[in-house]
């Protein structure tokens, strides 16, 4: 919980830390200070995420004047270069639209972008494919492995997709009403499951054959961020 | 947006030609022996009869409305009836005052009622219920109820201001102010209380939406967010609902000017209504409509370039 998401409700125990210190008891200013920094944010759904009435370029520009202090015109080359990290193609002119101009796919690609701008160590992305339609949400997985091997990054990806958890995690912690129930590395999650509720959840998914014949392990990088987290989130 | 803009030009100039031709004939009616108003109830019938001609009077109605409309385009009103003034000229000392008024509470209400909204939308609590009560109470006073009240305690009372009149803002910048605040202040009230509830709403449904949580989460500070992103979202809802006020406030323009003694639009437009002066009347009722439709385009210009999304509308 970072301080900004729970609306009406209250935290009543568990724990959340980042690089080692609570964040739970944290005056709002200092949490600020992690925020952007420290912890970064993949929403969702990526079209109500952007404000529809700023260009992406001054939306990505923003954060980087404000939050690091760059000047205008390096922060401006530095919103272009991190379109070009998400592989948006024509970045100069993405600048310049406005968010009902472009895609639900480059929408959450801008996103990313935007997380990523204030050099985070975690990068917390909710169901960051959720919206989108099965070749886009590929590519967007595509693009946050890409920056998580290139910026040595800690991901925490929330998600219902076993799919997508066979082919971007590392390790995996499965949730039940709030409570972590099994965790373990992702080969040992989808092939030897121990609690019952993740043994449901895996058969919900392997319908007839197993959705992959066989299965790589993927390059593991262990990220410079990983940090322990217990986020209260429902999967 | 500028094929926009030109259709909405051109739906306005339809709306001063059906407002003119409705006007004009609901007047004809009342109005039918102005050659016996003129002249007082001892002329003899022919005098009568003749000057109703003189006028075209005798001739129909739309052959009347044509003769006007043929007169406007060109950008003549004709002249009044009673004083045989200019229209334009009789328009042209009125308009300033009436203009000063409206514009004065306009802004008022735009400052006043962004603040209050979003004090109310963000404190919540006990300064969300009292700006509501408030502006529920402000927004149900009766127009000449708060006028009264005002003109009695800051006049009459306190004497901080005149009561009564109006002084140019060519001829004395402070006197100007000082006739004008009263009465700005009397208008504001049900202006801003509507307003601000307007503006109450759409921030909180602004705070609501995803991208809010999204940028704070990016770690930019809550006022930024606020002034910079929800304000700005939130102000086309407002700006409609104040371009509405305004043109509400040209009927409320009609009772405040009588109460303050100001010679503005509203005030004329009693006096000569009443005498049924008709070339008068159908220029008070142009330059009103035509005020309302430049407002509404002016919303629309704004609304377009704080929200891009309706710039394709």
């Amino acid at each position: 919980m970072l301080g900004i998401l729970p609306d009406g409700g209250r935290v009543g125990r568990g724990s959340v830390t980042v690089e080692g210190r609570e964040v739970l008891g944290l005056p709002e200013k200092q949490r600020r200070r992690l925020r952007g920094r420290v912890v970064a944010y993949v929403p969702q759904e990526p079209m109500s995420n952007l404000d529809p009435t700023f260009t992406i370029g001054s939306q990505l520009v923003e954060p980087l004047r404000c939050v690091l202090g760059l000047s205008r015109r390096e922060a401006r080359a530095r919103a272009v270069e991190l379109l070009r990290q998400v592989e948006i193609k024509d970045p100069e002119r993405v600048m310049g639209l406005y968010p009902h101009e472009i895609s639900g796919g480059m929408a959450q690609r801008v996103l990313i972008a935007g997380a990523l701008s204030c050099d985070p160590l975690l990068l917390v992305a909710d169901e960051p494919t959720t919206a989108l339609d099965v070749t886009v949400q590929a590519e967007v997985l595509d693009v946050l492995r890409r920056v998580q091997a290139q910026r040595g990054l800690g991901v925490l990806l929330v998600t219902h997709n076993l799919g997508v958890v066979a082919d971007l995690c590392d390790r995996v912690a499965v949730m039940q009403d709030g409570r972590i129930v099994e965790t373990g590395t992702t080969e040992q999650i989808l092939t030897r499951p121990q609690h019952p509720d993740t043994r449901t959840l895996l058969a919900a998914v392997l319908d007839d054959a197993p959705a992959r014949g066989e299965w790589t392990p993927p390059t593991v990088v262990s990220g410079a961020g990983t940090s322990t987290d217990r986020t209260e989130v429902t999967a | 947006m500028l094929t926009f803009l030109a259709r909405r030009l051109g739906a306005g100039i339809l709306l001063l030609l059906v407002i003119s031709l409705l006007t004009f004939v609901l007047l004809s009616i009342p109005h039918a022996d102005v050659g016996r108003a003129l002249l007082g109830q001892s002329a003899p019938q022919a005098a009568v009869d003749a000057k109703n001609a003189s006028l075209g009077l005798d001739r129909s109605v739309l052959a009347q409305y044509g003769d006007w409309l043929s007169h406007a385009v060109r950008g003549d009103l004709g002249r009044s009836w009673f004083t045989g003034e200019d229209v334009w000229s009789a328009l042209g000392t009125r308009l300033p005052v009436t203009l000063s008024l409206v514009v004065g509470v306009t802004l008022v209400t735009a400052v006043l009622s962004l603040l209050l909204g979003v004090w109310a939308a963000v404190r919540g609590g006990l300064v969300d219920r009292c700006v509501q009560v408030l502006s529920v109470v402000g927004y149900a006073l009766p127009g000449f109820l708060v006028t009264l009240v005002v003109v009695l305690v800051f006049a009459v009372r306190l004497g901080w201001f005149p009561a009564i009149g109006y002084i140019p803002f060519t001829q004395s910048v402070s006197g100007w102010l000082s006739t004008i605040t009263l009465p700005v202040a009397a208008l504001s009230v049900g202006a801003v209380a509507g307003v601000a509830q307007q503006v109450r709403g759409s921030v909180l449904d602004v705070l609501q939406r995803d991208f809010v949580r999204t940028l704070r989460a990016r770690g930019l500070p809550p006022g930024r967010v606020l002034f910079r992103h929800v304000v700005r979202n939130a102000s086309a809802p407002a700006l409609t609902v104040l371009g509405l006020q305004f043109v509400g406030l040209l009927g409320g323009a009609v009772l405040v000017e009588q109460i303050f003694g100001l010679p503005g639009i509203g005030s004329m437009t009693v006096q000569y209504t009443t005498r049924g002066d008709v070339p008068v009347i159908m220029g008070l009722v142009m330059v009103s409509v035509a005020g309302v439709v430049v407002v509404n385009l002016l919303v629309d210009v704004l609304v377009g370039v704080l929200n891009p999304k309706a710039r394709v509308a």
